[in-house]
C-alpha cells in the first residue's frame, strides 16, 4: 500500500513542474484513485485569481522606514562599572614593626578612602544617565525600549534612561530636563526613544534621541569638551549642536522641519550637510536635505482670504503647497498659527498651518533675516522686505547692519509693516564688536553701516566668529575680516555668500559685486533658486496637480479644494485610481468627512483600513486622525496608538487640575472634540 | 494565479541586514503580494490584511539583524513573522477570527440559483478555509496560493515535512468534501 501523503506530494511536484493534469493523473494507482480530486483541487487553487491588496506600504514609505532605522544610531550597551567593594584593611603583622608596615597600612587607608569616592562617584554617574522628566500634562507614557516592551504612565519627577521610549497623547507634553540643564519639551502626538543618554556631574552630556514623529522644542546647554554631543535624529537628517534653542517637527512621510531660534544647528542627511544659523529654518524629506536654509515667518491670527495657492493671515499673504502640514479642519475665518520660509525667490510658503482655539491665537507676526540696511526716512529692509521702525519699536540689544535679527511686526492700515519689536538673533556676549547700547542707530554708523570692531579689525584680537568661519581656499580669516572691517559686512551675509558660492559653485567675487551694487540678499538669491536636491532648478513656479478626485464633488468649498492640493500623490503610480474612489467615499460617509480628505490619504500610502482605525479613534475628528496616523506611519503598532488615545479620554478632564499648556510647537494641540451629533457609531463595513 | 518564490540570494540578504533600503524595496516587491495573500485567506478581510501586510515588513526590517540563513529559508522566515502577527490579530480582537463568515455563507436556503453549480472562485475559497484548522489552513494556502515547498512550509509552520504532507492531504479532503457540498465544482 502506498504512503498516500507522499504519493500526494509527489504528484503536486510535477504539477508544480507544469506537468499537464492529466498526465499527472494518468498513472495513478488504482488504490490511490480518491488523490485525483485532491490534485484537481490543489490545480485549481493554483489556478485561482486570487485578490490584490489594494493599498499596502508603499515601497518607497518602506524604505524610508529602512533608512531612518539604519541611520538610527545604535544605543550602546551602558557598561556598568563593578560595584566596588569596600575592602576593610586587614591587619597585617608587620604593621607595628618598621617603616614598610606603615607605608602599607597607609595605602591601605588610601585605597578604602578611594574606593569609597569611586562608589560615590558611580552612583552620582549611575544617576546623571538618566533624565528627569518635568511638567508633565495629559497622556504621557514611557517604555523600556523593546518595541514589545509595555508602556507605563509617567509623572513628574520621574526619571528615563537611555533605551527608554517616549509617548505624548492628545493635548499632552512634557520636558526632558537634562543632567547639564538642557531641555527638550515634547509636544503632542509626539513619539521620542532616548537611544544614548550619559554624562553628568561636570562632565559633558551625550544626548542622542530619535525623534519618530510629533515636535520638540530643544534648549541645548553649551556642551563642553568634544565628547559632549546633543543630537536629535529624524527621519531627514540628524540634528547636532552646541549649544543653541532649536525645534523639530516630524510630520507626515517623515518630513521634518528644523528651526533654530538662536545658537547654530548642522543637520547631516545621508549625503551631505546644511547649517542653519539663527532664525533660520529648513524642511527635508528623507534623502532630500536642501542646499540652503531659508529665514522664517511665523503668524497667529484669522485667515482672512483665500485665493488659490495663497492664504493671508494678518494681512500678510503666504504660499500654502502640497507640502504644507494641515492640522485641524482649517477653515476661513478661524484662528490658525502658520510657520514658514522665505523662499530664495522671497516667496513665503507655509510648512504648516494649525488651527487654533478662538482664544488661543495671540495675533502676532514675526519674521527673520538680515539687516540690510537702514534707510533716512526711518524705514529698516530686512531680508528685503522694507518695515517702519518708529519711536513705539522696541529695540532689542546688539542689532547691527548684516546681523540676524527678528522682527515683530503688525501690519498698518496702508499695508505696510509696522515694527513692534526688532531682536538680534546672533547677540554673542564674547563678541567684542557686539553694541552694548540698546539703542541700535548708536551702535550703527548709518553712514557707512560700521560697526564697533576696532578690537578686531586693529589685529588686536582674533574674532571667534570670523575664526569659526575660516576654512578653505575662499574662506581664510583675513579674507572674512576684510569684508567684516572695510566692506562692513555683517556675517550673516559672509556667511550667504559663502554659502551660495560653495552651493551654487558661483565665484564670491560675484556674489560680493553684486551686494555692493546694491542689490539686497533676497534678490541676489533669486539668481540661482535651489531644489532641495541642491541642483539649480529654473525659476519656474510648479503648479500643483489637482487628484482627479476633484471630479467626484463639483461643489467643493474652497477649503476642501484646498484640502486636495494638500494630498498629491507622493509617487508616479496613478491615485486614486477609479475602483479606490467608493472605498474612499464610503469612509467618508461612515465618518462624516470629506472623499478628498479619505483619499488624500490613502495616496499618501495608508491602507482604507488604517484610515478607517485612525478616524474611528478620533470620532471622526480630522486633525486627531492625522495626528493618528502620523503615528502610525513612525512605526507605532496600533495597541500603542489606541493605548494614548484611549489614555486621553480618561486622563484629561475638564477641569483637571493639570490641564495642559499651550504648546507652541507648530503641531497640533487640538483637544479632543466630541462627536459632532452623528449619532451612534455606524456598524463596520461588510467583509468580503 | 500561484506565486512562485525563488531561492533568495545570500548576497541579497546581508545587503538587507546592512540596511540597505534599496535591497528592502525589493525584498518588499517580491514578497508583499505573498504575504498580503496569505493574511487575506488568515483574517478575511481586505483591510486588515493591508495593514497586516504593511506590519509584517514593518517587522521584517526590525527584526532583519536576527535573520540566521542556515538555519530557516527567508520566506519560512517572513511567513513566520506573518504568522504570528495573524496569531496577535486574533488576540486583540478578543481570540474570534474575522474569518466567521456564516452570515456570507450562501446556503442552499437562501440560494436562488441551488440547483445551478458554480465554479471555485476566491471568496468561495475563503469561505471554505474558514472551516479548516488553523494549520490546515496554513498549509493549504502556503503551498497552494503562494507555492512554497514543503520544506519551507515546514520551517514556517515549525513541523517535520511529514506532518506537513499529512496536514496537506488532509487539509485538501476536507475542503473537497466542504465543496462538494457546496456544489461548486473546480475541474
Amino acid at each position: 500500500m502506498p504512503n498516500f501523503d507522499e504519493l500526494l506530494e509527489r504528484k503536486l511536484e510535477a504539477l508544480e513542474k507544469g506537468l499537464p493534469v492529466e498526465r499527472v493523473l494518468a498513472d495513478i494507482p488504482e488504490e490511490a484513485m480518491d488523490l485525483k480530486p485532491l490534485l484537481m483541487l490543489a490545480s485549481a487553487i493554483r489556478a485561482l485569481p486570487h485578490p490584490k491588496p489594494v493599498s499596502v506600504l508603499a515601497r518607497q514609505s518602506l524604505e524610508s522606514i529602512a533608512a531612518r532605522e539604519k541611520t538610527r544610531p545604535i544605543a550602546q550597551p551602558r557598561i556598568l562599572s563593578p560595584k566596588p567593594r569596600i575592602l576593610s584593611p586587614q591587619p597585617r603583622i608587620l604593621w607595628p614593626f618598621g617603616r614598610t608596615g606603615l607605608a602599607v597600612g597607609f595605602a591601605a587607608v588610601t585605597l578604602v578612602v578611594l574606593l569609597t569616592f569611586m562608589a560615590f562617584f558611580s552612583l552620582g554617574s549611575q544617576q546623571a544617565r538618566a533624565a528627569s522628566l518635568m511638567e508633565v500634562s495629559g497622556v504621557v507614557r514611557v517604555a523600556s525600549g523593546s518595541v514589545e516592551g509595555k508602556w507605563q504612565a509617567a509623572e513628574d519627577g520621574l526619571r528615563v534612561r537611555a533605551g527608554q521610549r517616549l509617548i505624548t497623547g492628545p493635548n499632552s507634553s512634557l520636558t526632558l530636563v537634562f543632567s547639564d540643564g538642557s531641555r527638550m519639551t515634547l509636544g503632542p502626538y509626539t513619539y521620542v526613544t532616548l537611544d544614548e543618554l550619559s554624562g553628568g556631574w561636570g562632565t559633558s552630556l551625550r544626548l542622542v534621541a530619535t525623534q519618530h514623529t510629533g515636535t520638540t522644542q530643544n534648549s541645548v546647554v553649551p556642551l563642553r569638551g568634544a565628547k559632549s554631543a546633543y543630537n536629535v535624529v529624524t527621519p531627514a537628517g540628524v540634528v547636532s549642536v552646541h549649544g543653541t534653542q532649536f525645534n523639530v517637527a516630524v510630520g507626515l512621510e517623515g518630513t521634518s522641519r528644523f528651526s533654530v531660534d538662536k545658537g547654530e544647528v548642522v543637520v547631516s542627511g545621508q549625503s551631505s550637510a546644511l547649517s542653519l544659523e539663527s532664525g533660520q529654518a529648513a524642511t527635508a524629506k528623507p534623502g532630500l536635505l536642501p542646499g540652503i536654509a531659508d529665514y522664517q515667518f511665523s503668524l497667529q491670527g484669522i485667515v482672512s482670504g483665500v485665493s488659490g495657492d495663497t492664504w493671508i493671515v494678518n494681512g500678510v499673504s503666504f504660499v500654502v503647497t502640497g507640502e504644507t502640514q494641515r492640522v485641524g479642519d482649517i477653515q476661513d475665518g478661524m484662528m490658525v498659527s502658520v510657520e514658514g520660509r522665505v523662499t530664495e525667490l522671497g516667496e513665503r510658503v507655509a510648512d504648516s498651518v494649525t488651527s487654533l482655539g478662538e482664544s488661543e491665537g495671540e495675533g502676532q507676526s514675526t519674521f527673520t533675516g538680515i539687516l540690510e540696511k537702514i534707510n533716512d526716512d526711518g524705514t529698516w529692509v530686512v531680508d528685503g522686505v522694507t518695515i517702519d521702525v518708529g519711536e513705539g519699536t522696541e529695540l532689542g540689544a546688539g542689532i547691527a547692519l548684516g546681523e540676524t535679527v527678528k522682527v515683530k511686526f503688525v501690519v498698518g492700515e496702508d499695508g505696510s509693516w509696522d515694527a513692534v519689536e526688532i531682536e538680534a538673533l546672533n547677540e554673542d556676549e564674547t563678541e567684542p564688536e557686539a553694541t552694548e547700547s540698546p539703542e541700535a542707530t548708536e551702535a550703527v554708523d548709518e553712514v557707512s553701516g560700521s560697526k564697533l570692531n576696532s578690537a578686531n579689525c586693529n589685529g588686536g584680537k582674533v574674532h571667534p566668529k570670523a575664526a569659526k568661519m575660516a576654512g578653505g581656499d575662499q574662506a581664510k580669516y583675513d579674507q572674512i575680516m576684510d569684508w567684516f572691517c572695510n566692506d562692513h559686512f555683517g556675517f550673516g551675509e559672509i556667511q550667504i555668500m559663502l554659502t551660495l558660492s560653495e552651493t551654487q559653485g558661483v565665484s564670491i567675487t560675484t556674489i560680493y559685486d553684486m551686494r555692493l551694487s546694491g542689490l539686497g540678499w533676497g534678490q541676489i538669491k533669486k539668481q540661482w533658486p535651489i531644489s532641495p536636491t541642491g541642483e539649480m532648478t529654473p525659476t519656474v513656479t510648479p503648479t500643483p496637480t489637482l487628484l482627479p478626485f476633484s471630479t467626484l464633488a463639483p461643489t467643493l468649498t474652497i477649503t476642501e479644494a484646498e484640502v486636495l492640493s494638500n494630498t498629491l500623490p507622493k509617487n508616479d503610480r496613478s491615485c486614486p485610481r477609479s475602483s479606490d474612489i467608493p472605498k474612499a467615499q464610503a469612509l467618508a460617509d461612515k465618518y462624516g468627512v470629506s472623499a478628498e480628505f479619505v483619499g488624500g490619504l490613502f495616496c499618501k500610502g495608508f491602507g482604507f483600513g488604517e484610515i478607517d482605525k485612525a478616524l474611528s479613534l478620533s470620532n471622526g475628528d480630522i486633525a486627531i486622525a492625522q495626528q493618528i496616523l502620523n503615528m502610525r506611519a513612525s512605526g507605532l503598532g496600533w495597541g500603542d496608538i489606541e493605548l494614548i488615545q484611549n489614555g486621553a479620554a480618561t486622563t484629561v478632564a475638564p477641569g483637571n487640575k493639570n490641564k495642559p499648556k499651550p504648546y507652541g510647537g507648530g503641531q497640533g494641540n487640538k483637544p479632543v472634540k466630541p462627536n459632532p451629533g452623528r449619532g451612534p457609531k455606524p456598524p463596520k463595513p461588510g467583509k468580503p | 494565479m500561484t506565486i512562485m518564490l525563488e531561492t533568495l540570494n545570500p548576497e541579497l540578504i546581508a545587503r538587507a541586514q546592512s540596511g540597505d533600503p534599496a535591497v528592502i524595496g525589493d525584498l518588499y516587491d517580491r514578497y508583499r503580494l505573498s504575504v498580503f495573500r496569505y493574511m487575506y485567506y488568515k483574517v478575511g478581510d481586505l483591510h486588515v490584511a493591508e495593514d497586516l501586510t504593511s506590519d509584517v515588513f514593518l517587522r521584517m526590517i526590525r527584526a532583519l539583524n536576527s535573520y540566521r540563513p542556515q538555519n530557516v529559508s527567508f520566506d519560512a522566515w517572513l511567513f513566520q513573522i506573518a504568522r504570528n502577527l495573524a496569531i496577535d490579530h486574533y488576540r486583540k480582537v478578543g481570540g474570534k477570527t474575522p474569518l466567521s463568515l456564516e452570515e456570507h455563507m450562501v446556503t442552499d436556503k437562501d440560494d436562488p440559483d441551488r440547483n445551478l453549480e458554480r465554479s471555485l472562485t476566491s471568496d468561495l475559497l475563503l469561505q471554505a478555509l474558514s472551516k479548516l484548522s488553523d494549520l490546515q489552513r496554513d498549509v493549504i494556502v502556503l503551498r497552494f496560493v503562494n507555492g512554497l515547498p514543503i520544506a519551507q512550509v515546514a520551517q514556517a509552520l515549525h513541523k517535520s515535512e511529514d506532518a506537513i504532507k499529512a496536514l496537506q492531504r488532509r487539509g485538501l479532503g476536507t475542503l473537497r468534501e466542504i465543496l462538494t457540498d457546496w456544489e461548486v465544482t473546480y475541474a
